[in-house]
C-alpha cells in the first residue's frame, strides 16, 4: 500500500532531519520548505484545513526531476496506515518535520549556536577579569 | 686467396664476425623494443592530453552554462520587481533549459554541489506555476510575493556560483 510507504518515508525524513542530514530551503511561498534528494524534490507545507480553517494540515509534495508534482499527501491521508493512532502519530511527525525544516531553512539553529558561543565567550572573559 | 683463409683461420675472424653479428642483432632488437615502448608511451601521453583537453573544454562549457544561468536569475529578479510576468516566465523557461542541459551532463555528477542544480530547477518550476496561476486568475496577488521570490532566487544564484567555483577550480587543477 502506498500510504504505508509514504508513512515510512515520513518517519525516515523526520529521523534524517533530526540528524541534520536534510538540507531544507525556503521557497517562494512562505511556510513552504523544500529539499532535494538526488533527482527528486520534496516540499513540506502547512495549510489551513478546508473544512475547519482553525486546524492546520501538513502536506508533503514530491516532484520529479522535470519539476512535475508526482505525489501529494497530507497527515490526514496517512491516517490510512494500519497502525495504532496513525493519524495522530503522522500528524505529530509532519508537524515536527515542518518546524525543523523552518528552523533549518531560516538558519535559526545556527543563529542560536552563534549567540550561545558569544555568551560563552563573554562569561569566560568576565571570569578572567579580576574586577 | 690462401693467405686470406690463413688470416681468417689464425685470427678466428669467422667466430668474431658471428659473435659481433649476434651482439649487433641483440642490440638492434633492444633498440627496437625501446622504440616500441617509447612510441606506446607517447601515444598514451597524447591520449591523456587529449582527454584532459576534452575535460577542460567540457568544464569551460559547464562554467559558461552556469554563468548564463546566474545571469538569468539576476535578470528574473529585476523583472520580478517590474512585474513583467510574461518576460519572467520566458526567462524562467530559458533558465530551466540551461539547467536541464547541465543536469544531463554526466561529467558533472561527481561534484559536491551538484544537487543545487535540481533544487534551482525545482524553484524555477514552482515560481513559474505560481505566476501562471496568478495570470490565469487562479491565484491571489499575495501568492506572487516578489520579495520572497527574489530572496529565493538570490540564494539560488549564490548556490550556483559556489558550484561554478567548484567546477572551475577542479578544471584548473587538472590542466
Amino acid at each position: 500500500m502506498i500510504s504505508e510507504k509514504l508513512g515510512e518515508m515520513v518517519a525516515r525524513l523526520k529521523q534524517r532531519t533530526e540528524e541534520g542530514k536534510v538540507d531544507w530551503e525556503e521557497t517562494s511561498t512562505r511556510g513552504r520548505f523544500q529539499t532535494t534528494l538526488n533527482d527528486h524534490s520534496l516540499v513540506i507545507a502547512e495549510q489551513e484545513n478546508e473544512d475547519d480553517p482553525e486546524v492546520m494540515d501538513y502536506c508533503v509534495t514530491i516532484y520529479n526531476r522535470d519539476g512535475d508534482d508526482i505525489e501529494c499527501f497530507t497527515d490526514r491521508d496517512l491516517g490510512e496506515v494500519p497502525e495504532a493512532n496513525a493519524e495522530e502519530t503522522y500528524r505529530a511527525m509532519m508537524k515536527e518535520i515542518h518546524a525543523m525544516a523552518r528552523r533549518k531553512a531560516l538558519g535559526a539553529e545556527e543563529a542560536v549556536d552563534a549567540i550561545l558561543e558569544v555568551l560563552d565567550q563573554t562569561e569566560e572573559e568576565e571570569g578572567k577579569d579580576p574586577k | 686467396m690462401e693467405q686470406i683463409h690463413q688470416f681468417i683461420d689464425s685470427y678466428y675472424v669467422a667466430e668474431w664476425a658471428s659473435i659481433s653479428g649476434l651482439v649487433i642483432s641483440f642490440f638492434g632488437f633492444a633498440v627496437t623494443i625501446l622504440n616500441v615502448v617509447r612510441s606506446r608511451d607517447a601515444a598514451t601521453r597524447a591520449e591523456e592530453a587529449a582527454e584532459r583537453a576534452i575535460r577542460a573544454i567540457t568544464g569551460i562549457e559547464i562554467v559558461d552554462g552556469l554563468a548564463d544561468a546566474i545571469r538569468l536569475l539576476d535578470e528574473i529578479q529585476r523583472l520580478n520587481r517590474l512585474g513583467e510576468w510574461l518576460l519572467v516566465l520566458d526567462r524562467h523557461r530559458a533558465f530551466r533549459n540551461i539547467v536541464g542541459d547541465l543536469k544531463a551532463n554526466d561529467s558533472i555528477s561527481k561534484y559536491k554541489n551538484i544537487g543545487r542544480l535540481q533544487s534551482a530547477f525545482q524553484h524555477s518550476c514552482t515560481m513559474s506555476n505560481t505566476i501562471e496561476l496568478f495570470l490565469d486568475g487562479g491565484g491571489t496577488a499575495q501568492s506572487v510575493n516578489v520579495a520572497q521570490m527574489n530572496k529565493v532566487l538570490s540564494k539560488q544564484s549564490e548556490h550556483l556560483g559556489a558550484l561554478m567555483v567548484e567546477i572551475r577550480t577542479a578544471v584548473g587543477a587538472k590542466q
